[in-house]
């Protein structure tokens, strides 16, 4: 039988078994909504179904049926007449549905015109007596037992009016009549009376529990054995077989009832393609090949909507419609096929079709009318990168919404369901040729296959999935005596992290028992295995003392007082009946990355002093060809995407129309200049300075790091302040003033004329390389005359040396003396005791804030606060200017 | 109500019977890396998954070497626990006026879920109350540690 129908037959069996208890009442109590809204919608899903399944019969009655309770259900009180053709609608679907079970789900012939003829009279006559009675029949609801008659009268009149059987009760008998071949065929056949396939739900609580016991009984089977062989009795030894086999048999039959061929979610696929190609008008063959592969039922569960909806993707979207695959050269006939089989502990599922495949050309222009990526990006991309649009969610291709897809329900839903039970999902697509969707999906969720791995005399589980090699470290001893053996693989420290040369790649190396905080000492490594682990893109080795076996696991999740442990995912049984647990591959490399991380911390802390919290966020950019660059963030106007077709060219100069102003445009390398012809757009950083506009062009903005304070300042070319380790990448620090300098000579020179004759004289303490670069142009073009010193002590020296200063810069964290040191310092100074001063800090404390205040500083100024700093400055300057008039 | 008597460290604890799921021999004890010290390990009972909570550290009481010989079994909110002890003793009846309110002077933490104490064959005996215990145990010194 078809798997759609008798699905169907079951399921409608069982609701018509539920709402048996509820239709006694519905008969007692006729105008009680809430039975009333269970036999209606019970009776509208069949209706719904039956369309579906093309079951006319039925489904004419049951809409006639659905049409009568759907006024019920609006207010119309219904009558005795009208409750008793209902309950006999309910039973003659019932009818119907053991003739389909007995009939190979064929529907009995014949129809059922009578009772539908008397479902419709009930509505029109419901109809005619409301308009009858207008208002008062809400109230005959309301009371039921006394404006119960009262409609009676003119319904009887209007029964005997229309046409049809005189009595309500004999009509049951008029459609048994007609379908009296159903009824007494199943007479024929006396097995078909029994439920099909003796089939019952079972929930899966109880078949996990039923497999625990069964794991334990083996266990204790085990147990047995062991006692046995110890103890060698022979009376024993009948019955233990007996046991064993009995055991193994009972294990097999209750893993059997998770698993469940592929085949159960398949035999649906060809009625769908059929009845889809018939709506789309489109010819399609499918061909499916492993049906027979197994899978865990509850992941069968989850990938049956994903499964459905692919296949409906491929029928809409990736079939072409038959003439214009006959013009592309392909048979009329469209083909999907579906293949499923075992991949490494996997099951793959592919769905392939020789459609039109992907456009990535289309899939890019969506997905900026959408709103998903900027221009710049899907210019970036290629196609396979392009193909992956298709999993964003909120993208559907079709270009009208069909019934058939464009529900809303898109490929990402998809990717989420597999995602969920632990699968990936790819896409292959070539344009013309077809589409192919690759579904990984593991076998089963409760059971993965573990390698089993032991440090410091305890095991653990390592899940297969995320292991790519083993690795075997030499012992130290063969090393020292032996030649060396080119194969010998062993471990190398760099600077105190642990690494592995594996072929061409440097992995890092945890110590298992070191992330487990067993044991810490470093030196007595010798020998041991190296899992070689990789997460997404990282690839990390964990180094254990010994590799047993690999064993399929039942994961069991943590207990829930150890949640909090991220090296760990589960725990498990094991054969021999002891718990171990099992490690969390993500949760390592997070521990791998973090001491990676922490270490490098470490060794900034050591070189930089006091200055380790000083850090600057900067935005990380690419200049193709010419790698990472880098920009105080805190410079920063804005950021623009321009066409480069817009750039002008005057006077050998690149500029931009600009919130109408030209703004000059710097690119930091010639080869953009071909780019200009073309339209592409590109990133722009725009800056901006008193009014003056600056923009340099970049090939795309990464992403905004923090960088130590502290950079390599050696062989930095023009335009580059120099260079830092950025994310673990060699970058260079974009020097602003430079450009700004060069592209508006004026700013510089305005700023020396328009301040007074003489310039102030600024005294500016820091010890950061990065931030004297930065900043003394600053302070330069707001007219300043700047002294640098490299210290707090430095600058006292200076002051009281009898140096006179207009204004005092100064960072707060300083070796020799801080910023404080200096501020009480100069107070002490007599010359200097009135010089405002200004603390530049790089972390803003209230309490370092009250105590600069204490000490008579004029601001406390963060130092990548870049507003006020120009701000305070040109207020002092002003302040000043005033003084001296 | 019945109370089930046990020895931690020498000293004499009680918990009602009701709570106890089962009482076994302690084997094959899998220790939990990186786990607060409280807990013990985890061990298979039966297909569950119990995590065993070492008491005699909980309740302050320096623990000897091998000490704990039994577990005492109980179900608190779906999950299984342990309790190591060194002996089970006996299960007694007892009036609940029986049961005095736990004298001042005894360890705050221990006061805060024992709900008093009964001189049982001569021995002052407390008796605990499971949950709350458990909650203080799980809830206080877990979070910390881990």
């Amino acid at each position: 039988m078809d798997e759609l129908i008798s699905d169907f037959i079951i399921e409608s069996g069982e609701s018509l078994e539920q709402i048996d208890a509820a239709l006694v009442a519905f008969e007692q109590h006729p105008k009680d909504q809430d039975i009333l809204r269970q036999v209606f919608r019970l009776v509208h899903t069949i209706k719904g179904t039956c369309g579906f399944l093309e079951l006319t019969r039925l489904e004419a009655l049951t809409h006639a049926a659905e049409n009568l309770m759907g006024r019920y259900r609006d207010g119309l009180p219904p009558t005795d007449e009208g409750v008793n053709t209902i309950l006999t609608v309910i039973d003659q679907i019932k009818a119907h549905l053991d003739h389909m079970r007995a009939h190979d789900g064929a529907e009995s012939d014949g129809n059922d015109q009578a009772l539908i003829d008397a479902l419709n009279r009930l509505a029109e006559e419901g109809t005619a007596e409301e308009d009858q009675f207008g208002d008062q029949a809400p109230f005959e609801g309301a009371t039921e037992t006394t404006a119960a008659p009262q409609p009676l009268d003119p319904l009887e009149e209007a029964f005997r009016n229309a046409p049809g059987p005189d009595d309500p009760l004999p009509m049951p008998a008029e459609p048994d009549a007609a379908a009296s071949a159903p009824v007494a065929k199943p007479a024929k056949d006396p097995t078909a009376g029994t439920p099909p396939q003796g089939a019952i739900r079972v929930q899966l609580g109880v078949l996990e529990q039923l497999m625990t016991m069964v794991s334990e009984l083996v266990l204790t089977r085990n147990q047995l054995m062991a006692v046995n062989r110890e103890f060698e009795d022979a009376r024993y030894h009948t019955p233990l077989q007996r046991l064993c086999s009995v055991t193994a048999e009972l294990q097999d039959g209750v893993m059997k009832t998770r698993m469940q061929p592929i085949s159960a979610l398949w035999q649906k696929m060809p009625r769908i393609v059929r009845d889809l190609g018939k709506e789309l008008g489109k010819q399609i063959s499918l061909e499916m090949s492993g049906e027979e592969t197994e899978l865990d039922r509850q992941v069968l569960e989850q990938i049956k909507d994903p499964l459905t909806h692919m296949i409906r993707n491929a029928a809409d979207h990736g079939l072409e419609e038959p003439g214009a695959r006959v013009a592309a050269g392909k048979p009329e006939m469209g083909k999907i096929e579906m293949n499923a089989f075992h991949k490494g502990g996997q099951i793959v599922i592919e769905i392939r079709d020789d459609g039109r495949g992907l456009d990535a050309k289309k899939l890019k222009q969506k997905a900026q009318e959408r709103g998903l990526a900027n221009p710049a990006e899907l210019d970036a991309m290629s196609d396979s990168q392009a193909h992956q649009l298709i999993f964003h969610p909120g993208f559907s291709t079709a270009e009208a919404v069909t019934s058939v897809s464009g529900r809303g329900v898109g490929m990402d839903v998809v990717r989420t369901n597999v995602e969920m039970i632990g699968g990936t999902i790819e896409l292959q697509s070539s344009p013309g040729e077809g589409t192919l969707v690759s579904l990984n999906i593991p076998l089963t969720l409760a059971i993965v296959p573990a390698l089993i791995v032991a440090s410091h005399q305890e095991r653990f589980a390592v899940p297969q999935r995320a292991v790519r090699e083993l690795v075997r470290i030499a012992p130290k001893q063969n090393r020292k005596v032996a030649v060396q053996n080119e194969e010998d693989m062993q471990l190398e420290w760099v600077n105190g992290a642990q690494v592995l040369q594996l072929r061409d790649q440097l992995l890092p190396v945890l110590r298992l028992d070191e992330a487990l905080g067993v044991q810490t000492a470093t030196d007595n490594v010798d020998g041991g295995f190296v899992v070689v682990l990789e997460i997404g893109a990282f690839r990390f080795g964990l180094l254990v003392d010994a590799v047993f076996h690999t064993e399929e696991i039942v994961v069991k999740p943590m207990v829930g007082a150890l949640k909090e442990l991220k090296h760990f995912s589960g725990t498990t049984i094991l054969g021999d009946g002891s718990v171990i647990m099992i490690l969390d591959a993500p949760g390592l490399a997070a521990q791998v990355t973090q001491s990676e991380l922490n270490d490098h911390g470490a060794q900034q802390d050591m070189g930089q002093d006091q200055q380790g919290e000083d850090r600057v966020e900067l935005l990380c950019f690419i200049l193709e060809g010419a790698g990472r660059k880098a920009v105080p963030l805190s410079l920063i106007h804005r950021l623009e995407l321009v066409d480069l077709s817009q750039i002008e060219q005057v006077g050998g100069r690149y500029t931009l129309q600009y919130t109408e102003r030209l703004m000059p445009i710097v690119f930091l390398r010639d080869q953009q200049m071909s780019d200009l012809q073309r339209s592409r757009q590109k990133p722009l950083l725009v800056f901006e300075d008193h009014g003056f506009m600056l923009g340099i062009a970049v090939d795309q903005v990464l992403d905004i790091c923090k960088a130590p304070p502290h950079y390599d300042l050696d062989g930095a070319g023009p335009g580059y302040l120099g260079s830092a380790i950025l994310d673990g990448k060699a970058t260079e620090i974009l020097d602003l003033a430079h450009f700004m300098a060069q592209e508006h000579p004026k700013l510089f020179e305005r700023q020396g004329q328009t301040a007074t004759p003489q310039r102030q004289k600024l005294l500016y303490a820091e010890d950061s390389a990065f931030f004297r670069n930065m900043l003394v142009p600053i302070f330069q073009s707001a007219g300043y005359e700047v002294t640098v010193c490299h210290d707090g002590q430095e600058a006292v020296e200076r002051v009281q040396g009898g140096e006179a200063y207009d204004l005092i810069v100064t960072d707060i964290e300083m070796p020799r003396l801080d910023g404080f040191g200096l501020a009480k310092s100069i107070a002490d100074a007599p010359h200097a005791a009135q010089t405002p001063i200004i603390a530049l800090t790089s972390y803003d404390e209230p309490a370092a804030r009250d105590q600069a205040k204490a000490l008579g500083m004029s601001a406390y100024i963060a130092k990548n606060d870049r507003a006020r700093l120009d701000d305070t400055l040109s207020q002092m300057r002003n302040r000043m200017d005033r003084d001296v008039a | 109500m019945q109370i089930v008597c046990f020895d931690v460290c020498g000293q004499h604890f009680g918990m009602e019977v009701g709570w106890v799921s089962d009482v076994h021999k302690l084997d094959a004890l899998t220790p939990v890396p990186r786990a607060p010290e409280i807990v013990a390990g985890v061990l298979n009972l039966r297909g569950r998954i119990v995590l065993a909570l070492n008491l005699a550290r909980y309740l302050g009481g320096a623990p000897k070497e091998k000490s704990a010989q039994l577990m005492i079994n109980v179900q608190f909110l779906n999950e299984s626990y342990g309790f190591l002890v060194d002996s089970v003793s006996d299960v007694v009846s007892l009036a609940p006026d029986q049961v005095q309110a736990c004298p001042h002077n005894v360890d705050p933490k221990l006061a805060s879920f024992a709900r008093g104490t009964v001189r049982h064959e001569g021995r002052m005996m407390s008796i605990l109350n499971v949950d709350g215990m458990l909650q203080s145990m799980l809830s206080h010194d877990l979070m910390h540690c881990a």
